[in-house]
């Protein structure tokens, strides 16, 4: 790349890099106070010129907004998520879309480690990652050993399996859990009821179900 | 006094002297309690067989063998235990995050149309939050049905993965139980995950 071509793509660069930094000040002002907004805004520039997505650092920040939590719990959620984010990028590779680096975080977040991450890189070449690490990270949430779920998905992985044979790996609920929408003509299963909460839920402990559909 | 004697003796007599079948169900009572004795001589053994003592005589040897088989045993039963927990992935009743969503007619060609529903019968107002909708309890309300308190909303996501939540009344966080739960809860109450797929 010539002089001149880098010039140009920095000059190209820097009006979008600024448009998108605006808007994630302009997401946060109205919800964080001046000092929290400050110090999330640091943590997602920095974030972000490591090739970390700002996107799921300012929903973190508005997550803890709308709990109620305190400045540096909402600062130090952001900084671990950053953290997760930039080692599943890492792991992943500059060609790793956004949605990948997520659910790679995700995958991170549940127990994985960064190796499985780039096996499953390595097994899938250049097809999207989306699938194979949301499933690993939902096995590991329910419970299943890490090895254990990193064998499974790296094995439907390196077999070339198509997404669909993901949910099956997961189980025969995966087939019923997560139906199509009113326009593939999903069957919804009969939702549980939502029962009084006891006084100790109050505030934010989870007792009722409810289904993505 | 010896007229007297004579008497008592003579009633006495006339007494002994009366038939053994005079005295009612004497009879029975005796037969019934010979044949309940005569039905049942195995229980009598078995009875017996239990109650008696056994002084049972082992080596120093004998007695760690035995000792390491009933060790064997219960460990045996522990083991088994562990496999059933851990047998192969299918046979687990999993939930998975991922919504094989419709396209959404219009709009943003990306994202897809995914359906949330909660049963709440006595909440006056039920709301989606999540990160596509910047966790913003106003931002999408969920409408009640008639029959059962079912709640429900249809909203266009863009493909990834999503943590979301419902608040009930406007205070209550609760995630979905159907779906896999988020790994981490940053700020104490769970999310859940729902995995949106380009194409389904």
């Amino acid at each position: 790349m010539t002089r001149a071509a880098l010039l140009i793509a920095c000059v190209l660069a820097t009006p979008a890099a600024l448009t998108a930094q605006a808007g994630a000040q302009a997401r946060l002002a109205g919800r964080l106070d001046a000092g929290t907004a400050t110090v999330v805004s640091g943590v997602i520039d920095s974030a972000a010129a490591a090739g970390v997505p700002s996107d799921p650092l300012i929903a973190k920040a508005l997550e803890g907004a709308s709990k109620h939590a305190t400045s540096d719990r909402i600062a130090l959620a952001v900084r671990g998520l950053a953290a997760d984010l930039a080692a599943s990028r890492g792991a992943l590779g500059r060609s790793a879309s956004e949605a990948d680096v997520v659910a790679g975080a995700s995958a991170l977040r549940a127990g994985a480690s960064t190796t499985v991450l780039a096996q499953i890189r390595a097994a899938r070449g250049n097809a999207p990652l989306l699938v194979p690490l949301a499933t690993l990270a939902d096995l590991v949430s329910q419970g299943i050993p890490v090895d254990r779920a990193a064998a499974t998905v790296l094995g439907l992985a390196r077999a070339g399996a198509p997404d669909a044979e993901y949910r099956t790996a997961a189980g025969p609920a995966a087939r019923g859990a997560a139906t199509a929408g009113p326009d593939a003509g999903g069957r919804a299963a009969p939702p549980t009821p939502v029962t009084a909460p006891p006084p100790a839920a109050r505030g934010g402990r989870p007792t009722t179900p409810g289904r993505p559909r | 006094m010896p007229d007297e004697l004579d008497s008592v003796l003579q009633r006495a007599v006339a007494a002994l002297r009366l038939p053994v079948g005079e005295f009612d169900g004497l009879d029975d009572r005796i037969m019934s309690a010979v044949r309940a004795e005569a039905a049942s001589p195995r229980q009598t053994h078995v009875r017996r067989w239990v109650a008696a003592r056994y002084t049972v005589r082992l080596s120093p040897l004998g007695a760690l063998a035995a000792a390491a088989g009933i060790a064997a045993v219960l460990l045996g039963g522990i083991w088994a235990g562990r496999r059933s927990a851990l047998s192969p992935l299918p046979d687990h009743d999993f939930a998975t995050s991922i919504a094989a969503a419709a396209p959404v007619a219009g709009g943003d060609a990306a994202a897809r149309s995914v359906r949330f529903e909660v049963a709440a019968p006595g909440a006056a107002q039920v709301a989606l939050v999540g990160d596509f909708n910047d966790w913003n309890p106003a931002a999408t309300p969920l409408r009640a049905s008639r029959q059962h308190g079912v709640w429900s909303v249809t909203v266009p996501i863009a493909p990834g993965r999503h943590e979301y939540a419902f608040v009930v009344d406007g205070e209550r966080w609760i995630p979905d139980p159907h779906a896999p739960r988020a790994a981490a809860a940053d700020f104490g109450s769970a999310n859940s995950v729902v995995t949106v797929t380009e194409r389904s």
